[in-house]
């Protein structure tokens, strides 16, 4: 099988955001491939390249998911659900990114599987230092599931 | 429980009112049962004296009969008297003296003696001769006594049985003594003419003579000589009698040994009458009446201590069940109610007792629908607060963090495009959204303290202040600190909150210790009246302690100006903190002299 340029699924409503964690992963160089994504169905159907997203060429799958978890539609943790119940994204590496600190977020985050939990800070040099550790974790050291290498 | 109110305890009275009132009924039981013996007592005195009384009417009966016997005996002889001194002794004047003894049925024989003494004549012819000189009646007759009757003499000169005399003196009309007719008289015969009432069973009457010795008595007895003699021995009234004084009262039969209620009465010539009744036999009538009344009483007595007691119980017994229920409503039994029964005093008790149950219970119910109802608003109003605290929490950081985001890439990577002011203006709006994220941090904060339940456990100080001091220094690296923590300080508390407030307290002192060459920080525990005190102490700027009242209210700052960049919510976050573990929190500090926050954590952490 053809092996994809790692590629990072951002999940995120807000445009701002958005921008700024493009900026971010520029500042790190690790923003090669982001494909963004403003809802919690549009997110599921391009991880499954279905619905608006069908014959979505080519069909890959993201190295990383990083998953606002408040969404128009279905919310971060429904999506993050829907993932681990689904044979294809059950074991991808999603890191939760938001601007809550809710404990109940976070704990139910984890109980559904996520990876990580990254509080956006105001601050936006921690930001990025955040997004930059984030990504030379995931996308360089971390060994992805057998899955990814086939 | 029983909580036993202080109830008065009389040591008299029993405690209870059943108690109570079987002491009534007992008391009332003793007073009739008082009355009653008394009035039995009144009873038997009044037969005892009636029956003394009729005893001393009966003696002197005996007295008046005897006494007229013999009077006439005395009259007889005194008519034979006239006859006799003229008449030759002989066959004729002793057929003559023997028609007058049979006019007497008791009389055995009639004497006529010689002024000597020697019997001349006589009804019973073997007696002439007989000298009776020595008598004593016959020597008070011979000195000018009209009548003598001798005491009782154990054998007659004549019949050899017992025997007593009435001896009359026969004078002439100048005085000289001519003789004496000398009457004997067998007692034993005298009851069947002369002493002929009829008396009751038990009852007797006697005669004592002189001597006091028994001459008659009926209804007869064998009595020896002895025996008759011993009377006086033991009969008081006897001797009473014999000093001149009719007596009555109890007494003692020597002869049929029983006790007797008796009369005697003094008469002529030292005799004395008298009249018994056995003790037994005089109160066997009112000893029957008596019984048959207590018998009567004592079944109206027990019919009314039934009936005392069926309506003690009727008092008691409503009252003993409103106790019970009252008691058993006060233990929570709530839809208890009291039995409206009995006396209308308890009936009303128990029905106001009703009424105030129904309305403490309804009261009860309000009160609960009212807690349920607040309950359920807090509920809603704390859900509410989390949503809020969630929007505040995720939307209010995203247009800071742009803001901040933006103006720094402006900064960085446009900066050959802007002068020195439009820096200025850019590193302006960074610091204010990062004051404005701290804020909101601490409002987030803030809430959480007030909403999450405590949960305690021991919390090592050292190590939970440990990330806190490490993000201090990497926040200004260059900086010069002396902190001391006490080794192996423990605290029990939340560890999240006891985090956050010792994260306000540590930042705090080491905001105000910025001046200083070396900021000095010390973290430990005193006691202080026997309670733990946790404190931290700094060696900066300190203040002025007129403010220190101020310090903890939530958005206050002793210091406007931005060289301690605090946002005003620190102190009150710990303060609230504190309270929340039911301690306090107090400041000592002086202007250059540093400050020490003390706090305390309440007896349950």
């Amino acid at each position: 099988m053809k092996q994809h340029e790692p590629v990072i699924l951002l999940v995120e409503d807000n445009p701002d955001d958005e921008e700024l964690t493009r900026l971010a992963l520029t500042e790190s160089n690790i923003a090669n491939r982001l494909y963004v994504v403003s809802d919690g169905q549009e997110a599921l159907d391009w991880l499954f390249c279905q619905g608006q997203h069908a014959g979505r060429e080519p069909c890959h799958i993201p190295s990383m998911v990083l998953l606002d978890l408040k969404l128009p539609k279905l919310d971060g943790l429904e999506v993050l659900k829907a993932m681990r119940a689904d044979e294809r994204t059950k074991r991808m590496p999603v890191v939760i990114l938001t601007s809550s600190r809710e404990e109940r977020d976070i704990l139910e985050g984890y109980n559904l599987g996520a990876n990580s939990y990254i509080q956006k800070p105001v601050d936006f040099e921690q930001f990025t230092h955040a997004i930059r550790q984030l990504g030379i974790y995931w996308m360089v050291l971390n060994e992805a599931p057998p899955h990814f290498q086939k | 429980m029983r909580d036993s109110a202080a109830r008065p305890r009389s040591r008299l009275l029993p405690s209870g009112v059943e108690g109570r009132l079987y002491l009534l009924i007992a008391l009332a039981l003793a007073l009739s049962l008082g009355l009653l013996g008394w009035s039995y007592w009144q009873r038997y005195q009044a037969e005892r004296d009636n029956i003394l009384r009729s005893e001393l009417e009966v003696a002197k009966g005996v007295e008046e009969t005897f006494t007229a016997f013999v009077r006439d005996v005395h009259r007889t002889s005194t008519t034979l008297g006239f006859a006799l001194p003229r008449l030759k002794p002989g066959e004729n004047v002793n057929k003559l003296l023997a028609q007058a003894a049979q006019q007497y049925a008791s009389v055995s024989e009639i004497n006529w003696t010689s002024p000597q003494g020697h019997i001349v004549a006589s009804s019973a012819p073997p007696a002439i001769g007989a000298d009776l000189s020595d008598r004593d009646y016959f020597q008070k007759v011979a000195k000018g006594s009209q009548l003598e009757v001798s005491e009782l003499l154990k054998t007659g000169r004549v019949s050899k049985q017992p025997t007593f005399v009435v001896a009359t003196g026969i004078h002439n009309s100048s005085g000289e003594f001519l003789g004496a007719i000398v009457v004997a008289v067998d007692p034993t015969r005298l009851g069947s003419l002369t002493l002929t009432q009829v008396r009751p069973e038990g009852s007797s009457y006697v005669l004592f003579d002189s001597n006091g010795v028994l001459v008659f008595r009926r209804p007869n007895l064998e009595t020896s000589w002895e025996e008759r003699g011993r009377w006086l021995e033991h009969d008081d009234l006897l001797v009473q009698a014999q000093r001149g004084q009719e007596a009555v009262g109890e007494t003692y039969s020597i002869s049929s040994g029983v006790r007797l209620f008796a009369a005697r009465v003094p008469m002529e010539f030292g005799w004395v009458a008298g009249a018994g009744r056995t003790v037994d036999s005089a109160l066997t009538p009112i000893r029957k009446a008596i019984a048959f009344d207590m018998a009567l009483s004592t079944l109206l007595i027990l019919a009314m201590l039934v009936f005392a007691l069926f309506i003690g119980r009727s008092i008691s017994l409503p009252l003993r069940r409103l106790e019970q229920d009252v008691l058993a409503f006060g233990q929570g039994e709530s839809e208890r109610r009291a039995n409206v029964s009995g006396p209308v005093e308890v009936a009303e008790v128990a029905s106001v007792f009703n009424r105030m149950a129904s309305d403490l219970s309804a009261y009860q119910t309000s009160l609960e629908n009212q807690v349920k109802e607040r309950t359920t608003e807090l509920e809603a109003s704390n859900r509410e607060l989390e949503a809020f605290s969630y929007t505040v929490a995720h939307d209010l950081r995203s247009p800071l963090r742009a803001l901040d985001g933006f103006s720094r890439h402006l900064l960085r990577h446009h900066a050959e495009r802007l002068d020195d002011s439009g820096k200025g203006y850019l590193n302006r709006i960074t610091r204010a959204a990062q004051r404005m994220g701290n804020l909101i941090d601490d409002l987030l904060n803030m809430a959480n303290v007030a909403r999450r339940p405590l949960q305690l456990e021991a919390v090592d100080v050292g190590e939970l202040v440990a990330p806190i001091l490490r993000a201090l220094h990497r926040s200004d690296p260059g900086r010069e600190a002396d902190i001391d923590i006490s080794p192996s300080l423990s605290i029990c508390a939340d560890r999240h909150m006891i985090f956050l407030a010792l994260e306000q307290l540590l930042d705090n002192a080491w905001r105000h210790t910025e001046k200083r060459e070396i900021a000095q920080i010390s973290v430990g525990m005193v006691h202080i009246n026997d309670k733990k005190a946790y404190f931290v102490r700094d060696n900066g700027d300190g203040f002025d302690m007129k403010y220190a009242n101020k310090l903890f209210l939530p958005f206050h700052r002793l210091d406007p100006s931005d060289d301690h960049a605090g946002t005003g919510m620190g102190l009150a976050l710990v303060q609230r903190i504190v309270a929340r573990h039911g301690g306090r929190i107090w400041v000592e500090s002086a202007p250059d002299k540093g400050a020490t926050f003390y706090f305390t954590l309440g007896e349950n952490v």
